[in-house]
């Protein structure tokens, strides 16, 4: 996880984009995965995402990304499978149970729909800039400036909490917590104690970070105070045009019923 | 420039006043150390000057503290933030932006300085700092060092008249501590910038700053001239406080009365004063050696691999390690034997945590072998290697997770032993060694009780060997005295310690041994007082031997391994016998 959130930079055209465009324009990849109930629709987003982290030079980061979603895909694909009985059953399993096409399309769609839907948005966090994007917020979209820099703080301690989480876990087992264990239930126990160093450590460093902010001015800042503009350009006008194409072909494919 | 007059303070829900009737002027242009043990109202001191206190600290408070005529019972923080400028130990707290140029214009911004006027003023901050290479960097990218450069160049921008820093050094390393001490001063000294300036260093505080405030208990014990206050030996013994040691030893040569001079803070006017008083004035090499038998205990160590495998606690056999494709550790290869002290020194990023984590198979080495009291870390799990080997952090909070000490302590036993009667009886045993209060909470006291916290109950183990990352880094004088001489007494006992530290007195007095590390390699290893002489491989590594050891190189062989104040006056003294 370290260095997930870190910003990773470029002058690609993605990154030119406006912060506020690429933002939605991972929701609006979000939501043309959501809608489509076509599999190879979904597998079309999951490489466009790889496409595009290849083009902002993320592509190791949304490989990673993939990998780490690969392990929780496969677990809740067995769910899904097991559950949902109805339909023509397809292998027959011990316990009355049985693996059926319908149980197997939905199982394929979820695993799909999450693998699609959760690369764009953090690929575009790590080629945004959090100014830039708290920035953008409040002179385009008018967020209150108070939300959109607790929303850009709250991403940048990530891996501060992240390193710090690491860093508790290896004194624990330093002095002979079995973390190192590869059981996972024991693991899950183990690790309910650390939440009071960490807890302590966040409270802390929430203080130092609402102090330091109040005696450079925070409170004084208005819509108007921002140094750097963020304009809308043909790119951005682009990006939209094609997140609209993206909803309108999930919606026309599930029409056709491909 | 600032005015306080009687101010008390008590936070609320504390029984304690932080703060008793302080009387202070600051003038334009001072540089001001604030010194004491921790909890002696430092930081207390500077939250009411740049009013934190009481605008985000509640609490009872009395007296009046004017900054530039506003006072700052009626003025919020922010507004005094123009005339105040305030930078913290904790440096990722501070930052708010991914890029070095927006972490300058945050604060511009906020406080609406012109846009016309904000490239300008960017572009002076980092020149100021001299940090103009670092303009487009990401942050995160940046060294600690840099990063607090960063932090002090984003209220630079402000034009404050006063800066006022709580500990900026505290996470940094000798060479960065004293790179933000330079740059403070040329601040001070080009634009007349009234420094201000809490910090336990004090060697960087005399040698920078114009004049201290020293604490304790919430009072200011004295104040003034650095040279003044040094003077007042008494005082800061009772603060807690260690003068550097050239100042001991010029106090101890003018009460023999082999000189006039009243005080020394640096080396440079030490060796004069030397020099001129004693030496020019009648003195011969002592004859027979007064503190021959030093020299003769100072050998260089030999490879000891032959040696009896069942006295060797640890040996690393041409170790690598590294994070990704990156080396960190490179071909290591050493042997410490049982009841060893061993101090590991280095610059920031030459490796030393990463080698002390391959002691207890944090980290598996990536080619090479680590055997440690006959286990190889590699086939040993590290939550297991516990039992032998513990480990203190730096942090003492990422260790402590129970609500009473007594507890904290059970459970680091709990995990190597299920017998309760045993655990409650090693409890209690460690408990009296320490002297603790068994039902205190530990995250409400000090940071030095919390480190010797972390300390009881790794001890409580029993562990054969000890390996101290930092352990004195954050504590005051006397919390690091008491820390060590724990350590030592355990050592005595026949604990093998290895020890990373920055402070080379610590090293000096403690450690017999001494491994250097440069860029993942060890350039020197051997007696420390032959170390501290290796002109070599210390500016290799970037650090500056402790004061005497200095003086006494500088003062030519009749002074080598003359290393303590006692040994130096010893050796001056006899020459001057002999002289006559």
């Amino acid at each position: 996880m370290k260095g997930f959130f870190d910003y990773i930079p470029g002058n690609t055209g993605l990154h030119k984009l406006n912060p506020v465009t690429k933002i939605m324009l991972s929701f609006i990849i979000c939501i043309a995965c959501f809608i489509s109930k076509n599999p190879y629709f979904l597998l079309g987003i999951i490489g466009l995402n790889l496409l595009l982290g290849a083009y902002a030079g993320a592509f190791s980061r949304a490989v990673r990304l993939l990998k780490g979603l690969l392990k929780i895909s496969v677990l809740l694909f067995l769910i899904q499978l097991l559950i949902i009985q109805s339909g023509e059953a397809l292998i027959a399993l011990p316990l009355h149970l049985s693996i059926t096409d319908n149980g197997l399309r939905t199982a394929i769609n979820l695993v799909l729909r999450l693998v699609g839907a959760t690369i764009p948005l953090a690929l575009m966090l790590s080629i945004t800039r959090m100014n830039d994007l708290s920035n953008a917020l409040v002179t385009r979209v008018h967020v209150p400036y108070k939300y959109a820099f607790t929303l850009t703080t709250a991403i940048r301690f990530i891996p501060v909490f992240t390193e710090e989480m690491a860093g508790i876990m290896e004194a624990q087992i330093s002095r002979g917590v079995e973390f190192d264990t590869r059981n996972i239930l024991k693991k899950m126990r183990l690790i309910l104690p650390l939440c009071v160093p960490l807890l302590i450590t966040s409270v802390k460093k929430a203080d130092a970070s609402a102090i330091s902010a109040e005696l450079r001015g925070f409170q004084l800042r208005t819509v108007k105070s921002c140094y750097k503009t963020y304009p809308f350009h043909v790119g951005d006008a682009a990006a939209f045009f094609f997140g609209a194409c993206l909803i309108m072909g999930a919606v026309l494919l599930n029409l056709t019923n491909l | 420039m600032i005015q306080i007059d009687n101010l008390s303070f008590q936070y609320q829900d504390d029984k304690n006043m932080a703060l008793k009737d302080i009387s202070l002027t600051i003038a334009k242009g001072d540089f001001i150390g604030i010194i004491g043990e921790s909890g002696a109202g430092k930081s207390t001191l500077g939250y009411a000057i740049n009013g934190i206190i009481p605008h985000h600290y509640k609490g009872d408070y009395y007296g009046r503290v004017t900054v530039a005529g506003l006072d700052t019972f009626e003025e919020e923080p922010s507004s005094l933030a123009l005339h105040v400028g305030s930078v913290f130990q904790d440096i990722d707290s501070q930052m708010v932006a991914t890029e070095v140029e927006d972490e300058i214009i945050f604060g511009l911004e906020n406080f609406g300085v012109p846009k016309e006027e904000i490239e300008g003023r960017i572009e002076l901050a980092l020149k100021e700092i001299g940090i103009s290479h670092l303009r487009h960097r990401e942050i995160n990218s940046l060294s600690g060092g840099q990063k607090q450069k960063v932090a002090i160049a984003a209220i630079v921008a402000l034009s404050p008249k006063i800066l006022l820093l709580d500990e900026p050094t505290g996470e940094l390393d000798p060479k960065s501590s004293r790179q933000i001490f330079q740059m403070l001063q040329r601040l001070n000294k080009e634009h007349n910038m009234t420094i201000i300036i809490i910090e336990q260093k004090i060697m960087l505080l005399c040698e920078y700053a114009k004049k201290l405030i020293v604490m304790k208990q919430g009072q200011m014990l004295c104040q003034g001239d650095v040279l003044e206050v040094l003077k007042q030996s008494d005082k800061l013994e009772e603060a807690g406080i260690n003068i550097p040691r050239v100042s001991t030893l010029c106090r101890k040569l003018k009460d023999l009365g082999l000189t006039k001079e009243e005080m020394c803070i640096h080396v440079d006017e030490t060796e004069a004063m030397i020099r001129q008083d004693i030496l020019s004035a009648g003195w011969s090499e002592p004859q027979g050696l007064v503190n021959g038998s030093v020299k003769n205990t100072a050998k260089v160590i030999t490879d000891n691999t032959s040696e009896n495998i069942s006295d060797v606690m640890a040996a690393f056999r041409n170790v690598s390690f590294g994070y990704n494709s990156e080396m960190v550790v490179k071909d290591v290869s050493f042997t410490i034997q049982k009841g060893e002290f061993v101090a590991l020194i280095g610059e920031n990023g030459a490796g030393k945590s990463t080698l002390s984590k391959l002691f207890n198979g944090l980290h598996k080495p990536g080619s090479g072998t680590v055997l440690i009291d006959n286990m190889n870390t590699k086939e040993v799990k590290s939550s297991i290697m516990a039992k032998s080997v513990g480990f203190l952090f730096q942090n003492p909070d990422r260790q402590i997770c129970q609500n009473t000490i007594a507890e904290e302590i059970a459970f680091g036993l709990r995990c190597t032993t299920k017998d309760e009667t045993e655990i409650e009886r090693r409890t209690s045993r460690i408990i009296d060694f320490f002297g603790f209060d068994r039902d205190a909470a530990p995250f409400s006291q000090s940071r030095g009780e919390r480190q010797r916290i972390a300390l009881a109950s790794l001890i409580a183990v029993e562990p054969r060997l000890l390996i101290l990352d930092e352990p004195t880094t954050g504590l005051d004088y006397r919390e690091c005295m008491e820390m060590m001489e724990q350590i030592e007494t355990l050592n005595k006992k026949g604990v093998t310690v290895i020890m990373i530290c920055h402070d080379m007195e610590v090293v000096l007095d403690f450690a017999k041994r001494v491994i250097v590390l440069s860029e993942g390699r060890i350039v020197a290893d051997g007696e420390t007082r032959v170390i501290f002489r290796n002109r070599e491989a210390l500016q290799k590594a970037s650090i500056l031997p402790p004061q005497i050891t200095e003086l006494s190189q500088r003062l030519g062989d009749a002074f080598m391994y003359a290393d303590t104040v006692d040994e130096m006056v010893q050796v001056l003294t006899a020459g001057k016998e002999g002289a006559r």
